[in-house]
């Protein structure tokens, strides 16, 4: 009887784990020198199948790619994501904006400030959500190093290479912060320019500087 | 209990600079899902694109994508072919244990998202089937120089005389 209960155990072992498996196949689609990605839409169509026309009918949805991207939201609801709006009192002014002579040198300036705004903007979320990050890890490494002393010490050299590699970023996050202001600045003395040769003159000093100085304070890292 | 500290500090600080949800469980091996160009029929859709076919056995597969832009639109989805299957599908962000979205596969056994992130992101596919079959799609576009981001500009203008006093004062 005791034989017969071990033989069962083992063939339903068996049994389980042939019918299971362990591995998983997952055969990912390449592209090389004949890869079918490339310039081969139809071939990504049949390898992909069902989800491929789930991808179709999303697009299709939308009128554009810009207009895909702003309808969808940030994948994580605590992710920082760019924020373009300004203070009612930075907002500048402008003669030049529908102003055919002028449009050109208009366009150029705006796309030039847009390019910096946007800049601005990723460097500043991935600080914030880098930042947030460590301040958490930091956080749960205090806790569970207070266990005993040994990790106690193994955890302090640790949180310092964390913290150096924090600080690296700090400096990282300055010395783009300087050249994207300046880029910023650049572009907004280019629309100085177009103003001065179309609108309304000494733009910078009435309008800019303002904008350029919330901008500035916005993006400043105060911590 | 000391080495597996050590052992957490050490990837602690890899996941600083590296790019996947952060585990303490040695047995989530993560596949990166890496993405190909893909040139579209219309061009506006160019980006990169990663297709794979899996033969799941194991309860939960992990995968990863990295290298990407906030401004770049991603769209991901998975068509089962066992659409009886029931599928818990988790998107996460810095750590495997709290989903930054959940989901499942509709009635014919599909799924799929759009969204945005920077850096990267997880997924998680739960089946607990012996054996499923699925195709995995995500498609980066390209990064978006212009967003419709809001004007600073007011929408007033200037008056007509302020603007002809100001081109006097040029010539």
């Amino acid at each position: 009887m005791k034989k017969l209960i071990i033989l069962i155990a083992i063939f339903s072992f068996t049994k389980s784990y042939c019918q299971r498996g362990i591995i998983s196949t997952i055969d990912q689609a390449r592209a090389g020198v004949n890869g079918y990605l490339d310039d081969r839409v139809e071939s990504a169509q049949t390898m992909a199948g069902q989800a491929y026309s789930q991808f179709n009918t999303a697009r299709g949805l939308a009128s554009s790619a810009i207009d895909f991207y702003n309808s969808a939201e940030a994948l994580s609801n605590s992710e920082c994501t760019p924020d373009f709006s300004t203070n009612g009192n930075a907002v500048m002014t402008s003669t030049c904006r529908e102003s055919g002579a002028c449009e050109s040198c208009y366009n150029d300036a705006v796309e030039h400030m847009n390019t910096y705004r946007m800049l601005l903007a990723r460097l500043n979320c991935i600080y914030q959500n880098t930042k947030s990050f460590t301040n958490s890890a930091v956080a749960f490494g205090d806790n569970v190093a207070g266990l005993n002393a040994y990790t106690g010490l193994a955890w302090q050299k640790q949180r310092t290479n964390i913290m150096n590699s924090f600080n690296n970023l700090k400096q990282t996050y300055d010395r783009k912060y300087t050249e994207f202001i300046k880029g910023l600045k650049d572009a907004l003395m280019e629309f100085n320019t177009c103003e001065n040769q179309y609108g309304s003159g000494d733009w910078f000093a009435k309008s800019g500087f303002i904008y350029f100085e919330f901008m500035k304070e916005r993006y400043k890292r105060n911590d | 209990m000391k080495i597996s500290i050590l052992v957490f500090f050490s990837c602690f600080i890899t996941i600083l600079t590296n790019a996947q949800p952060f585990t303490l469980n040695k047995n989530i091996k993560p596949v990166e899902l890496k993405l190909v160009p893909y040139k579209a029929k219309d061009s506006i859709w160019n980006g990169k694109i990663n297709i794979t076919t899996v033969a799941q056995k194991e309860d939960t597969l992990y995968y990863f994508v990295k290298g990407l832009s906030i401004y770049q639109p991603i769209y991901i989805s998975i068509a089962s072919q066992n659409p009886k299957h029931k599928y818990e599908i988790k998107l996460c962000k810095d750590n495997w244990k709290s989903a930054d979205r959940t989901a499942k596969l509709d009635a014919k056994g599909n799924w799929g998202m759009q969204f945005k992130t920077e850096g990267s992101f997880g997924l998680m596919v739960v089946c607990k089937e012996p054996l499923t079959n699925y195709k995995l799609l995500v498609w980066v576009g390209k990064e978006l120089k212009n967003i419709g981001i809001p004007s600073p500009f007011t929408k007033n203008k200037i008056s007509k005389n302020e603007k002809i006093n100001n081109t006097n004062s040029h010539i």
